[in-house]
């Protein structure tokens, strides 16, 4: 790929009584184009992605010109489930990468209503009786996901705490996080159950937020900036026949590798670096058994070597392998639109060095990221200095 | 409370007995691949000569979890104020499909993977004068 990242900005994620979706995402633009030193009217294109927008519960991203300024360019309205972000800077990539235009602008954002996520059974296909009978929340199948991999490969209710515990203490470190609260893995275990064995704070929350992302080609990249940070992989991929899915009524008894294990291997094989190449990731921590399951499931250690690792500390800004230097999504929350660009923003600051209190040591050139949900697709980015 | 009425949600996939029920799911004649409810297209190797049959009435639980919030209603069909808290897994039916349902049992502290299940119509009252009725499962000790 020869796409590169010049600008980045985010609008805080959170909840933000009488500040709208579109509200948000401009403040984000705002701040990736001053990081750029660019201006809006220099933008040739703009993918926006946004769930609410999408479902008419706020103004759609292509309303965004009527505040941001009326140039003209084509803006191009993205939804694709939680791989929402990852889709339209992929699309950004590929019509950069295309020549068909040469400096460009990816957001996204969401104002979810609190509460978990209910969506309607038919828009995902799936028929009314599954939700009457009380089947028709991911954070079921994230429980059950992760009770399976517990009892398959050894992985303690402990290591759950651990995950959330270190997600909380680096949101902690991060002005823009939503949760900015330690709370001791005593704690964490000792919180209301949720859906057994997530608690409480084991799971994260829809939210709201936005980000942008200012994308160019390898050429304007070298006119715009000294420190430009280069898109080396993205890839998505869907639901195989066999693999244990969110919100699916059966499962053959045949096991397939994961969405996320087949985006993972391609989005390496694309970048040309391998796991261990990777100094900084961000991984969908939708829970904390997600983020335990996607570290083995992108290739950053063995299936129930996870134990291990959490016991070591590895994860941890400090450690070997940090994951979720700026909280995850249990910090974060997960405005749906923006949530696969805040992790974008991060590694960016990451690899640039400007990570402040949350920075991870010793000069990190690879960054990771990964995004996993309805109904069934993922989306892994590599981002090189 | 009398309830009065009965609302079946889950007929279109179950067929047998309300004390044997049973559930429908469709065999590819293809690839012998099962899948519940039933599709047209073998979601395995995509061929459309598929045919509905009915699946083991027993299985053992493959994972399971609690449902400890009241879900938004809808889409289920019992309101918060009415909730209380549920199980659900995954049971394995015969060789080749696991089915996803609610788990109905007097213990849950009882409930392991691995343990043998049977299916069941499970009742929700949903208010003073109606309840839904679906398919889950119980633990074959539990079963009359």
């Amino acid at each position: 790929m020869t796409t590169a990242i010049v600008g980045v900005g985010l609008h805080p994620f959170g909840r933000f009584d009488g500040v709208s979706g579109p509200a948000m995402a401009t403040v984000a633009v705002d701040n990736a184009l001053r990081d750029a030193d660019l201006r809006w009217p220099d933008m040739e294109f703009a993918m926006g992605g946004s769930l609410e927008g999408a479902k008419g519960t706020c103004a759609s991203p292509d309303s965004l010109v009527g505040d941001l300024g009326l140039t003209g360019l084509p803006f191009i309205n993205v939804v694709n489930g939680c791989a929402t972000a990852g889709s339209a800077l992929s699309m950004a990539c590929n019509a950069i990468d295309a020549g068909q235009y040469e400096v460009g602008i990816v957001i996204g954002y969401d104002k979810h209503p609190r509460g978990a996520f209910d969506p309607d059974p038919a828009v995902l296909g799936l028929e009314p009786w599954y939700g009457d009978s009380g089947m028709m929340l991911t954070t079921q199948f994230f429980a059950m996901k992760t009770a399976r991999y517990m009892h398959e490969y050894g992985i303690s209710r402990r290591s759950l705490a651990a995950v959330a515990a270190k997600n909380l203490r680096n949101g902690a470190k991060n002005p823009a996080a939503w949760r900015k609260d330690q709370l001791t893995e005593e704690q964490i275990l000792a919180a209301p159950m949720l859906n057994d064995p997530l608690t409480k704070y084991m799971i994260c929350s829809p939210g709201e937020g936005a980000a942008a992302v200012v994308v160019c080609s390898a050429e304007k990249a070298r006119q715009l900036s000294t420190h430009p940070i280069w898109i080396e992989g993205l890839t998505i991929r869907t639901r195989r026949f066999g693999s244990f899915e969110v919100l699916s009524p059966s499962l053959p008894v045949t096991q397939a590798d994961s969405p996320t294990v087949d985006a993972a291997r391609s989005c390496f094989e694309v970048a040309g670096v391998a796991p261990h190449d990777v100094h900084v990731v961000q991984l969908q921590d939708t829970d904390a058994g997600s983020e335990i399951m996607h570290m083995a499931e992108c290739g950053f250690c063995e299936h129930g070597e996870q134990e291990k690792l959490l016991a070591e500390g590895a994860t941890e800004i400090s450690g070997s392998l940090p994951v979720n230097t700026d909280g995850g999504l249990m910090a974060n929350g997960e405005p749906i639109g923006a949530s696969g660009l805040r992790q974008v923003y991060e590694l960016v600051l990451q690899l640039r060095g400007t990570g402040g209190a949350r920075q991870v040591a010793g000069d990190p050139r690879v960054g990771f990221a990964q995004v996993y949900g309805a109904p069934g697709l993922s989306a892994c980015t590599i981002l090189i200095r | 409370m009398l309830n009065e009425t009965e609302r079946h949600v889950a007929d279109a996939v179950t067929a047998g007995t309300p004390d044997a029920p049973v559930l429908l799911a469709s065999r590819c004649s293809a690839c012998g691949t099962e899948t519940f409810p039933p599709k047209a297209t073998c979601p395995n190797c995509c061929s459309k000569d598929t045919q509905v049959v009915t699946l083991p009435r027993q299985g053992v639980l493959w994972t399971y979890t609690t449902q400890e919030f009241p879900p938004k209603s809808p889409p289920y069909s019992v309101p918060p104020d009415r909730f209380s808290a549920f199980c659900v897994g995954y049971v394995q039916l015969g060789d080749s499909v696991r089915v996803e349902g609610r788990i109905h049992t007097n213990d849950v502290t009882h409930l392991r993977i691995g343990l043998p299940m049977e299916l069941t119509l499970i009742r929700l009252p949903v208010n003073d004068t109606e309840t839904v009725v679906t398919f889950g499962f119980t633990p074959v000790e539990e079963s009359a």
